[in-house]
This record gives structure tokens, sequence and C-alpha cells, in this order.
């Protein structure tokens, strides 16, 4: 008999849809409703043929060779005791409990512990430790804004269901009149789908949304008449137009994505945004929030907060006392500058998604560990893969929506082939070092497994000595 | 193949802005001509049509321009007999009925039949030729058949042609040391100088005045450095620009938004249809407006919001709203809602000139029916509306 599950919330994009019904039937899932069509897939992706159901090896030719849990767990626990600093990255796509175990390993092994914001978001992190976040929750959006910017953010198909859930369609409390209510500006230099949807477009020049802001914060301050007749591109008579909507507003609000985050300026973007924010709420109400990417990158920024002070960039080596410095202590710096001598990629996917000069040091030089439900990039170059149950479909938990606003997960089949859960992996890991180290294993920077892969070839060789 | 099934031929077939419905007999051709860009999808033609050949379709979504190649009407050029009942009674213009060509309204020439009959006039000595109700009208009914001054098109005619009044310009001689300012300032004022010579030192000549293009602005007398000149205007009584505003009886629709503008009180409209219009605004879902996009009269509109400082629970404006004075009950808006029981139309009467006949007062019957919108319909892709008490 098909069961049907509803209130399940979805394990993909920051927008945290909580609203899916699930039909599963003998541990398998037949159909998904109100998903978007990436959130769909996930949950057919979890019945599909070929999942992994054990951790495996890499042997000296390349192939893989299935291992047990317990040898899995030695492995990881003795990379981690013996390297001198590893670093343990991802957890974009796990619950709060895996997020936090992962935090008391990285203690103990005194590791640098990092989360994908910093390739992300961790630039809105800098501006945010600069300026602030004047933000607030989804439905303050939903039942009160009716002026809604998307910024350098493309949620058409980067958040599928945001504009129909939050930002532009619902029909809130005094948002009666949905999205014929509301103003939507897109800014952007393509005209995505996002923009279709928008009543006013601006096509800001690829990487010139600083200059746009300054002008904005021009008009809002007053001196409208100094800016010059374009603008990054963009006409001053448009700039005005958009200006007197904001003015005009009840509550504005601004959301921002990759394309701050991501262009020239960083968090130097990301901060003349709240800046701007500031300056609305002296005229209007003025709200501003990071599209984070996945259902809970938002997770580890809040748990390592509560652990260690610091959301990201957490370098835990010292042992006594935790430091952080994006730059310095972020993965793709350590990576580069062959800092690290052990990976954990964890909820991520760091080889398809790390700039390959990056990973190229990571995954063919030093010893790694994939912990993944499913094969990726990462895992292929991996010396262990260690496959875990995946959150919203085979275990529950908590996530934090893009808002920072908890959402309780929930488990629609169980685990495939009895796999663990990144909390029970994460547990075991800790355990089993604590073990070692008793019988008198030590940090010696030295490992057993690890070789170079015979058959990578590097992008970029080494410069003959 | 007999005869019999080849006459009559039907067809139907869409050029551009119009849809033309086809009967061809023998010798005659009969043709039904829907104008689409007239159409509002008011549904009157399918209501009155005695033969029951016009439905309603997508009229939101035609409308709006959404769904290109359709009409917000159909007509079934079999049932149809082109006695043009639709084309009198059509209050936008949309439809003629052609004979062979020629346009024919066999309905009125044979049977009789009678016709709209409504007021739209301008009371010339009241108008004063603004620019509001031809601004405001929302079918472009408004002829304002006044020249074009140079404020809206640059090469307009001269402002000052507009004023019937009396301008003169004295230019005391005894102080006018012939200094040219005023000329090079204004194009009304030239310089007619005695050339300079070496015989006898100074500057001489006499200031040109064309009356014709001097605004009685007044910068030359108060640029003079003499105050050699004086400048004074006189307007006659009463003086008004040239030309005439009316109303084309044709596309007027009677919505009486230039009524209602006029600053005059010039304007009087008597609508075609009396009637109420009622929304209950309760019952729209709101983020839809398909109403607001097609009324023909712009009669309907989104309430503003209630700003913070007076906002309360129960002071949220509602999500619709209806001016009923400048609604027409024409029903394009009953016809378009997506929802049930927001918008009601009742008609009571309706104006008309001319025979009242057996078939008219069946027809006005039919269009006195009060109706509300439906949610679910009987037949898939057509209007169906729902008759109240
Ligand atoms: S919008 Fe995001 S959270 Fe919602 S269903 Fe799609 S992927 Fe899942
Ligand atoms: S009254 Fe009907 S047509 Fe108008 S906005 Fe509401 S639902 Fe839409």
């Amino acid at each position: 008999m098909p069961e049907v599950i509803k209130n399940v919330a979805c394990p993909y994009c920051g927008a945290c849809c909580d609203d899916l019904e699930v039909t599963v039937e003998d541990g398998k899932i037949l159909e998904v409703k109100n998903a978007c069509i990436i959130g769909t897939e996930i949950y057919h992706h979890a019945s599909r043929e070929g999942r992994v159901g054990s951790p495996r090896m890499r042997q000296p030719d390349g192939t893989y060779k299935d291992i047990t849990y317990d040898e899995a767990i030695d492995y990881t626990a003795r990379m981690l005791i013996k390297a001198k600093k590893p670093l343990i990255y991802g957890f974009g796509s796990t619950n709060c409990e895996g997020q936090a175990a992962a935090g008391r390993v990285a203690e103990e092994a005194g590791a640098v512990l990092d989360n994908c914001a910093s390739i992300c978001h961790g630039s809105s992190f800098l501006a945010i430790f600069d300026t602030g976040y004047p933000s607030c929750t989804l439905g303050e959006v939903k039942n009160r804004a009716d002026v809604v910017i998307y910024w350098g953010s493309n949620p058409a198909h980067a958040h599928p269901r945001h504009m129909s859930r939050y930002g532009v369609f619902p029909r809130g409390f005094f948002t009666n009149k949905g999205h014929r209510g509301r103003k939507v500006i897109c800014v952007d230099p393509r005209y995505t789908d996002t923009a279709r949807c928008a009543d006013y477009f601006l096509q800001v020049k690829q990487g010139h949304d600083y200059d746009l802001f300054d002008a904005f914060r021009m008009v809002m301050h007053g001196y409208a008449d100094d800016v010059p007749e374009i603008v990054a591109g963009v006409p001053k008579e448009k700039i005005l137009e958009v200006c007197d909507i904001i003015k005009k507003g009840r509550y504005v609000h601004i959301f921002f994505g990759m394309g701050l985050c991501h262009s020239d300026g960083r968090n130097h973007n990301i901060d003349i945004a709240i800046n701007l924010v500031r300056d609305i709420n002296e005229v209007t109400k003025c709200t501003i929030m990071a599209m984070r990417g996945h259902y809970n990158i938002a997770g580890p920024g809040v748990v390592w907060s509560w652990q260690f002070g610091f959301p990201y960039c957490i370098d835990l080596s010292k042992g006594s006392h935790a430091h952080m410095n994006p730059g310095e202590t972020s993965s793709v710096d350590l990576a580069n500058r062959g800092e690290v001598d052990a990976f954990i990629n964890i909820g991520t996917d760091a080889g398809a998604h790390f700039p390959i000069r990056a990973f190229e040091k990571l995954g063919s030089h030093i010893p790694m560990v994939t912990i993944d439900p499913s094969v990726n990039m990462a895992a292929t170059v991996s010396d262990v893969h260690i496959p875990v149950a995946i959150v919203g479909v085979e275990t529950g938990g908590i996530c934090y929506r893009m808002d920072n606003v908890p959402i309780q997960y929930r488990a629609v089949v169980p685990p495939y082939n009895g796999i663990l859960t990144d909390e029970e992996l994460f547990n075991r890991i800790l355990n089993r070092m604590l073990e070692l180290k008793e019988q008198g294993i030590e940090c010696d920077g030295k490992w057993e497994y690890a070789k170079a892969i015979p058959s990578l070839i590097p992008v970029k060789l080494e410069p003959e000595a | 193949m007999a005869m019999s099934t080849m006459y009559p031929k039907y067809s139907t077939k869409m050029e551009n802005d119009t849809v033309i419905m086809e009967q061809r007999l023998l010798k005659k051709v009969s043709h039904l001509v829907l104008n689409t860009t007239k159409c509002t999808g008011c549904g009157i033609c399918s209501e009155v049509c005695p033969k029951e050949a016009i439905v309603l379709g997508l009229v939101g979504a035609v409308r709006r321009g959404a769904v290109k190649d359709e009409a917000a009407i159909s007509v079934d050029p079999a049932k149809c007999s082109y006695c043009g009942v639709c084309t009198i009674l059509c209050p936008f213009d949309a439809l003629e009925v052609r004979v062979d060509g020629e346009p024919s309204l066999p309905i009125k020439e044979q049977e009789g039949f009678p016709e709209y009959d409504f007021t739209a006039e301008i009371d010339e000595n009241k108008c004063v030729r603004c620019t509001t109700c031809s601004e405001a009208c929302p079918r472009d009914a408004i002829v304002r058949d006044i020249p074009v001054y140079e404020g809206e098109v640059a090469d307009g005619a001269k402002r000052q042609t507009a004023l019937d009044a009396e301008t003169t310009l004295v230019v005391d001689k005894e102080k006018c040391n012939v200094c040219g300012i005023c000329a090079s300032l204004c194009p009304a004022l030239k310089i007619k100088r005695i050339p300079f010579t070496a015989e006898k030192v100074g500057s001489a000549g006499e200031v040109v005045w064309d009356k014709s293009l001097c605004d009685a602005c007044q910068v030359c007398a108060t640029a003079c450095p003499e105050h050699a000149i004086a400048v004074e205007r006189v307007v006659k009584e009463g003086s008004k620009l040239a030309g005439k505003v009316t109303i084309d009886k044709e596309t007027c629709v009677t919505c009486s938004w230039c009524e209602k503008v006029c600053p005059e009180e010039a304007v009087t409209i008597k609508k075609f249809f009396d009637g109420e219009i009622v929304f209950n605004a309760d019952k729209c879902p709101g983020g839809c407006s398909t109403c607001v996009d097609i009324c023909p009269c712009n009669a309907i509109y989104l309430p503003s919001p209630v700003p913070a400082l007076q906002l309360k629970k129960d002071s949220i404006e509602p999500t619709i709203a209806v001016n009923a004075d400048l609604c027409i009950l024409c029903g394009a808006c009953v016809n378009a809602c997506p929802s049930e029981d927001v918008i009601t139309i009742r008609r009571s009467g309706i104006h008309v000139k001319g025979p009242e006949t057996d078939l008219f007062k069946s027809i006005a019957a039919k269009l006195c029916i009060p109706r509300s919108s439906k949610i679910r319909e009987d037949t898939f892709g057509q209007v169906e509306l729902k008759p109240l008490e």
C-alpha cells in the first residue's frame, strides 16, 4: 500500500520547502508532490539502482574495493590523528547534528573546519562582520514586502520555488494582492528568467555593482543631481525611477546572490549593499538577505558559532583556542598554498566545484576521504569513500533555512543498505580517535595508505627543481 | 456531388486584426467581420445573438495579449444568420455585417430594430479646450480639434497666437541709446543701426518690433539699461484657444470619465445601460487583476495600501474595487474573472431609440439577467456565467 508522507522538507536549496508530499511503498519513493524539478530529482535519485551500499577503498591499481565501516572509520581516524593539519570541508548538505559531531571530531583532530560558505556566501559573512546584517525571516517578506529586489541572484533557476513561496507571488497578510501589489526589481548583467518576472530590470555591467550601489546611496543621501548620466551601464533616469519606487515602498527587501559574492569586490559589494539598506531605513523599512545555497549551509554557521564562536574557516590546530581568518584559513587558500596534509570532503563535492588548481593539490597529493551518499567527483579520487544516509530522505534532523529559521527535516524511507548517518559516522570516528590515541598513535605526518593517484594527470606540472 | 451539399459554404478566417465569418451561397456572400482590436470581450453579442451563434472564450488571456491568434469571441459561421443584431448592439463597434462586400444591416432595414440612445456632449461655451478629457478617455473618443502649439511639438504654432490679445511695445526714443541688448535677447526685436562712421562716432538707429513674434514677456523691458521699453498686453475678455473639442459618438462608450474630470463641468454623458455593479472583494483571491487589465473603461482599480501609521489588523485595503460611476455595465469583467461571486452586474434598463420590437424585448430581457462568474463551467474553454435572482 503506497503511503503519502506530508510536510516533508526538501534537501536541496536554501528555500528549504517543507510542504512536500512524498508517496512511498516498500521503502521506495514513488512520487513527489510540490517540489520543484530539482527537489523531485533528489528523492527519485535515492531510489535509483546503483547506490553505493558500503564504504570503499581505492586500490593501488585505481579500482575500488568494498571495506567495512570499521575499516573506513579506522582509516579516517588514523589519518586525522597522524596529519599535522587536516582539513574537514563541506557540510552544505547535512543536518546540524552531523555538523556538531564533525565539530567535535575537528576539535579532537586539531583540524581546520570549513564549510561551503568559504566559496559561496563567505564574502557576505565578511561584510556582515564589518557592517551588520539588517535582515528578517522569509515570512516577513511574504507578508509585508511590497518592493522586492533580486540583486545578482536568479531564483528562477537557483531557488526555483523562492519567488512563489516568499518573494514575488504569495499573497501575504498585508500583501493581499500578491505580485500585483509588489514591485519586483532585478539587477543582473543577463536578462534572466527572474528578470522576466520583474517589473524593473537593471542591466548592470558585470563586475560594476559597487558603482551602482554607490549611485543608489547618493540618491538616498540627497545627491541625485550629482549622479552621472550612466552608472555601470544603467541610465540615471532608471536609477532615479527605481529609487523612487524604493522610497515609496512600505517594506523593501533585497535578496542577493553570487552576482555580488563572486564578482570583483566580493565582500565590499555586500557591505555597500548593507549600507544601502541602512540608508533606506531612514525613509522606510528595508531588510536584506543572502540567497544561501544549500538547504543547510546556514547550519554550520550557526552550529559552529555556538561551538567555537566562528561560522567558517575555523583553525583548531592550536588545540586550545580557535582562530578564524578567511584568506588564511579558508579551504581554497590552504589548498592553493599546500598547507594541509589530509582532507575530508563531507556533504559537498570539492572535486567538481573547487578551482582545479586547488583541488589537484588535495585530491592527488594527500590522503583524502569523501563522505557522501553517492559517487561524485571528489569520491572518484578519494582514498576512501564512505556512503551515508541522505538527510531529508533517509534521515531527519534540523536544518537552517536561508533566513536561519530551523526546519525539522524528516526521513521518508530507511537508509539504503543500513548505511550510517553523518552524525553516527562522526561519533564513531571520534571514538576511534580516542581509542587510537590511547594506543599511542600520534601526529607524525605519516600515513599508510595514501599514494599519489597513478592515472591522474596533473593539470599543471610542478616546475622541475 | 449534388449542389445541395456544396452550398451554402461556411468558413472562418483570421487576418491580422480581423476575424471573418463567411456564408457563401450560389450568388450571395455574407460576412460577419470582427475587429479584434476593438473587441473587449464584454459578451453582449453572445447574449443578444438570436441564433446563439456566438460564444466567449479566453477573454482575459486574449485581451492581455497572452494568447495570440485567437479572439475573445468565436462565432459559428453556419449558425449565424448575418442579421446584424450583434453589430447594432456591440457598444464597441467591433462587429460588422457585409453582404456581397457592402456593409448591410438587414434587420434594421426590414423589420426595424432600435439602436442605443445615449448622450455624449461637450458644451462648447463652457469648454476651455483643456487637455484633461482627452487624456482621461480610455477609448480615445475625444476629438480635440485644436491647433498644436509649440508646448507639445517644437515646430507647433507659436504660443502667442493662442491668445486673443492686443500687445503694444513702445520705445522711448529719448532714452534709447541703441545699445542692442533687446535685439540680442529676443527674435521679435531687431535693431536698425545707422552704420558706424569715423565722421560721426556714436551709436544711433532705431528698434524695430515684430508684433507677431512678441510674447509680451517683458524680458526686453527689464533688461534695457535705460528703461526705454514699455510692453503692454490687453487680453480680450473670454479669450479661449481656437478650435473645438467634441466626442466621437461611434467610439464613445459612455463611461463618463470626461464628465467626471472636466474642470469646467462642460460634459454631459448619459449611459446606455442603467443598473449596478458590485464587487465583493472578500471573495477575490488577489494577485489576479484580470478585471483591472481588461476593463474597457478603466473603472476597476487595486486599492492603494494603507500607510503603516494607519494600519491595523482590520484596516488592510481590499484586494479589488470598482468606481461604479465609471462602469458601463458591459460585463467584460464578469466574463474574465476566474473567481465566483466577486463581481455581480445587474442591468435594469437599456436606453434605445427606434422601434422596440418583440425581438428586441426578448433580447433586452436577456441582457437584464443579473450575473456573476462561475468557477467550474460545464463546457471546457467557453465562458459560462452564473445567473442570479
Ligand atoms: S525550491 Fe529548493 S527547497 Fe524548494 S523544492 Fe526546489 S530545490 Fe527543494
Ligand atoms: S475580481 Fe475577479 S478578475 Fe478581478 S482581480 Fe479578483 S479574481 Fe481577478
